[in-house]
């Protein structure tokens, strides 16, 4: 709070530093010497020291030490993050990509069976292993129907979405599908072991089968469009 | 009551307002990058080892609170404490500009609240780390407690 001292010549209460300018201004004919006494002048020369302190933000002394902990702090967040996202995906325990595709004979949610063996070799097959109660999944169907669309709506790449999660159901696999609106081939694995088979640690997880029966690409975990197109285009343009 | 909020000198407090703008920078670009896989799923460069698993937080159920994604509040929080801590640093000697600390420790108060919260979710409810929002998660604490100290000590 401000010290404030009253005015020698009229009494009014004024803040001390600004005391000297009250009585040039207001008593111009007061002779300030002669006001204010040697303990007045040292006291408003400290109050206008004070204040002019204010009005410079930065205190050197503390300035380098806060400057140096928000940037050490920044640093060590980067090499932070920078380490954890460049380890490596969780890996299958399983290599896949160069075997041969486990072939399987399920009927879809619509009764029909699908024979993964009868579809190989016309064009690659992408299997999506999800579950019905995967947000992830949710997610991804957006990027799906773009994928769709792009490979000629299952003319160049066939779709093929299964869940092998022991929650689901025919019937929920179902309502999952028309819930998110897609019109290609959807399995319940009611063995649940298709997607132990293909080594899959969670959902949605992706195989990309090649014409020849082999499986080119494995990955898990969702992907932005462009990156699934990356993965997809080279085993679709041979 | 607002006088004693606003009248109220403030313990190093460019000092602690740099501090903000700082690691505010960092945390507008993580928050920016967190909006962006919102629209683009799986866009996160993040591995899926124990407990981190960026995509069931980003993309799971509890990535909202009351329909509001928690990247888009992360971003216009750390935004406005960016832009209220830099005004206040630059109009230092204006007298609007006098408010902008607490202003500053509102926001981050609230963004600290909005930030445990969802770790809480992370660890107790997901059972999955996002590594970036818990980056937003130490940011945001971290400035807090530096505002929170500068105030408490103010006089």
């Amino acid at each position: 709070m401000a010290t404030m001292r009253e005015c020698p010549v009229c009494g009014i209460r004024v803040k001390l530093e600004n005391l000297e300018g009250h009585l040039k201004k207001v008593h111009p004919k007061a002779k300030v010497d002669a006001v204010l006494s040697e303990d007045d002048k040292t006291d408003i020369k400290i109050a206008k020291k004070k204040v002019k302190k204010t009005t410079q933000p930065f205190e050197d002394r503390e300035r380098k030490r806060w400057m140096a902990a928000g940037l050490v702090i920044v640093v060590i967040v980067v090499v932070i993050m920078i380490f954890f996202s460049t380890l490596p995906e969780g890996s299958p325990g399983c290599d896949l990509e160069g075997e041969d595709a486990i072939l399987f004979t399920i009927g879809d949610v619509d009764g029909v069976a699908y024979d993964l063996n009868a579809h190989i070799g016309s064009k690659p097959i992408l299997i999506e292993f999800f579950s019905t109660g995967c947000s992830a999944c949710v997610s991804m169907a957006a990027v799906m129907h773009d994928l769709y669309e792009y490979y000629g709506w299952g003319e160049d790449v066939e779709f093929v979405a299964v869940s092998s999660s022991s929650e689901d159901s025919v019937a929920a696999v179902r309502e999952f599908r028309d819930y998110v609106n897609s019109n290609w081939t959807y399995i319940w694995d009611s063995s649940f072991g298709l997607a132990s088979d293909y080594c899959t640690p969670g959902t949605p997880t992706f195989v990309l089968i090649d014409t020849d029966g082999t499986i080119a690409k494995w990955w898990y975990k969702t992907r932005d469009y462009n990156t699934m197109i990356s993965i997809i285009d080279p085993v679709v343009q041979g | 009551m607002f006088e004693f909020l606003t009248k109220r000198r403030i313990h190093s407090e460019a000092n602690i307002l740099l501090f903000t703008v700082i690691l505010s920078i960092l945390g507008v670009f993580i928050a920016g990058y967190l909006v962006y896989d919102h629209y683009n799923p799986g866009a996160l460069f993040c591995p899926e080892e124990g407990l981190i698993d960026c995509g069931a937080v980003t993309q799971g159920e509890y990535n909202n609170i009351f329909g509001i994604p928690f990247a888009h509040l992360g971003l216009i929080g750390m935004v406005l404490t960016f832009l209220f801590a830099a005004l206040r640093l630059k109009h230092w000697s204006r007298d609007y500009t006098e408010s902008f600390f607490v202003i500053v420790l509102i926001f981050s108060f609230l963004g600290a609240i909005l930030a445990w919260y969802l770790t809480y979710l992370e660890l107790f409810v997901i059972g999955s780390i996002c590594i970036y929002c818990f980056t937003e998660f130490i940011l945001i604490t971290v400035i807090f407690g530096a505002c929170l100290y500068g105030f408490i000590k103010g006089e």
